[in-house]
């Protein structure tokens, strides 16, 4: 691949895209001239996926109770599993990111045995479902787990059902999407700025802050929110290892739950909430974020 | 300083093998196809290519000998390598690349960008210091990249095809600057080049490389250049 013919912008913007968007470029225009003869047994189940994925929402729209709506997110219910939603959904996006950075990095720039067992165990929380996780987390910090023994009799600290217990949760489930976010990014960056960076003297740590870091951010930010909506969702593994004590872990999907064995337009009404919250989170993010990486204004 | 490299690097296909003196002062241009081995030398002396066998020497230290397992990384070796297409950082503008080398040594900012300015302006670009490596031209780019290298006081300069970026404008130029602005009686300067008149032009003493093995070499006069002090020369 010869560099000096491609401006240097756009091969930064390629790299972090990885190749995939590259070579779609060109196909894109002749994919579109030819969709009018696509045949019929594509069409149909197409058409079918499509309802299949957006009829729920639409019902969901129109089913929702909009006359009541501003009385019913505004209950202190809501409010209180709105907030402590996004608090600890920031939170554990933050520790996906303090934590899953550098374990990307290890994963992308070393070499050694059980390199590809390590990277099935940080895969496992995306496979596995919630539930499981909850069981795994409650062995291990559990008030009998592992660990939690200890930290009772030592420390008395007890994690389990508490606030730090949902953001551990939120975290478990959401870390492999950063890590494999910014693992693949990693691999993709152009070799040469980091040896550019040691020749000019440049420590490993240093060259990792000013040029590897700011060549992945876009990778990192896309990690980020997708940590932060997974964490937003979160149901199995809370409601296992945080319980579900109102204002302490009672976040918002387990808050839509719990409504909807009493007052199905409060689940509805919730529903519309995190959605919103959902949309604007991503909407905000890419589009501030993609401007940032093509250099056009949006 | 000095140079004294004896390096070997064995790859499956070809086996790099060069032995190269170069005084304090001198130019050694060496030329050479494609795949000859010209860059894997230089990534070589820079520490970025491990050596198979040999050794590197630069002034009193030792950067690399096989036999004694001695190896200084890339980061301590001061070797300032000037990459074919510059590689300069796409994420900082002109000045911020060439003050990252200083910055990265912990000198406070406001040193380094004064002294990153002072090289700017002596290679001519000052006026582009605050525009985004991205949109400098091959040429600017060029300068860039020297300024970069140079503003940390390299003990040795290691040009990989300075003039393959440019277009054939721009090449006297950049042959002018180099003689007038970057080469001086210290600093040893290994220039690799495919082009032999780029060679001529610039060096002292030019050394053929094909396949991994040198051809005898040969002295080249330089126009209008004195010769360096080659008194301690072996």
């Amino acid at each position: 691949m010869r560099a000096s013919s491609r401006r240097p912008d756009r091969m930064a913007a390629e790299q972090i895209l990885g190749e995939r968007e590259t070579l779609a470029r060109p196909t894109r225009a002749a994919r579109r001239r030819r969709a009018g003869r696509a045949p019929l047994a594509l069409l149909v189940p197409a058409g079918l996926g499509l309802l299949f994925l957006s009829g729920p929402f639409v019902a969901l729209l129109l089913r929702s109770p909009w006359g009541r709506l501003g009385e019913l997110i505004t209950s202190p219910t809501v409010l209180q599993a709105l907030w402590l939603s996004l608090r600890t959904a920031t939170a554990a996006t933050a520790v996906c990111i303090l934590l899953g950075v550098p374990l990307a990095w290890m994963l992308a720039n070393t070499r050694f045995r059980g390199q590809d067992v390590l990277r099935a165990v940080i895969t496992m929380p995306l496979v596995m479902p919630p539930v499981v996780g909850g069981v795994a987390l409650l062995s291990l910090l559990g008030r009998r787990g592992l660990l939690g023994a200890h930290l009772d009799a030592w420390f008395g600290l007890t994690i389990p059902f508490t606030t730090t217990a949902v953001v551990i949760a939120e975290a478990f489930v959401a870390l492999p999407f950063l890590v494999l976010s910014v693992d693949g990014s990693l691999r993709s960056v152009d070799r040469r700025f980091e040896q550019a960076a040691a020749v000019l003297g440049a420590s490993r740590w240093y060259e990792f802050r000013r040029v590897t870091l700011p060549l992945v951010r876009p990778s990192v930010v896309a990690g980020g929110v997708l940590c932060f909506a997974r964490a937003l969702g979160e149901f199995g593994a809370t409601i296992t290892f945080a319980g579900n004590f109102p204002g302490i872990t009672q976040t918002m999907p387990l808050a839509i739950y719990l409504a909807l064995e009493q007052d199905p337009d409060v689940a509805l009404a919730l529903s519309l909430v995190l959605i919103a919250v959902s949309l604007a989170v991503l909407v905000g993010l890419r589009s501030r974020w993609l401007a940032g990486l093509t250099g056009v204004q949006r | 300083m000095r140079l004294d490299a004896h390096v070997v690097v064995r790859r499956p296909t070809f086996t790099l093998d060069l032995s190269l003196v170069v005084e304090p002062g001198e130019v050694v241009a060496l030329v050479g196809a494609n795949g000859a081995g010209k860059t894997t030398f230089l990534h070589a002396v820079a520490g970025i290519v491990d050596l198979t066998d040999g050794h590197t020497r630069l002034g009193s230290r030792l950067l690399d000998e096989i036999a004694t397992g001695v190896h200084v990384p890339t980061e301590e070796r001061r070797a300032g390598l000037v990459f074919q297409h510059h590689v300069l950082f796409p994420h900082l503008n002109a000045l911020e690349n060439v003050a990252f080398g200083l910055r990265a040594r912990g000198v406070p900012r406001k040193d380094a960008h004064e002294r990153s300015c002072a090289w700017l302006d002596r290679l001519g670009v000052l006026e582009h210091a605050e525009r985004p490596a991205a949109r400098l031209s091959g040429g600017q780019a060029q300068r860039v990249a020297l300024a970069r290298t140079l503003v940390v006081e390299p003990d040795v300069l290691l040009l990989d095809e300075p003039f393959a970026a440019l277009d054939e404008t721009a090449r006297p130029l950049v042959r002018d600057l180099l003689r007038e602005r970057v080469f001086d009686n210290e600093l040893p300067v290994v220039l690799v080049t495919h082009d032999p008149s780029d060679a001529r032009a610039l060096a002292h003493r030019i050394v053929a490389l094909s396949s991994g093995r040198t051809y005898p070499d040969r002295r080249s006069p330089v126009a209008g250049r004195r010769s360096p002090n080659l008194t301690h020369a072996i």
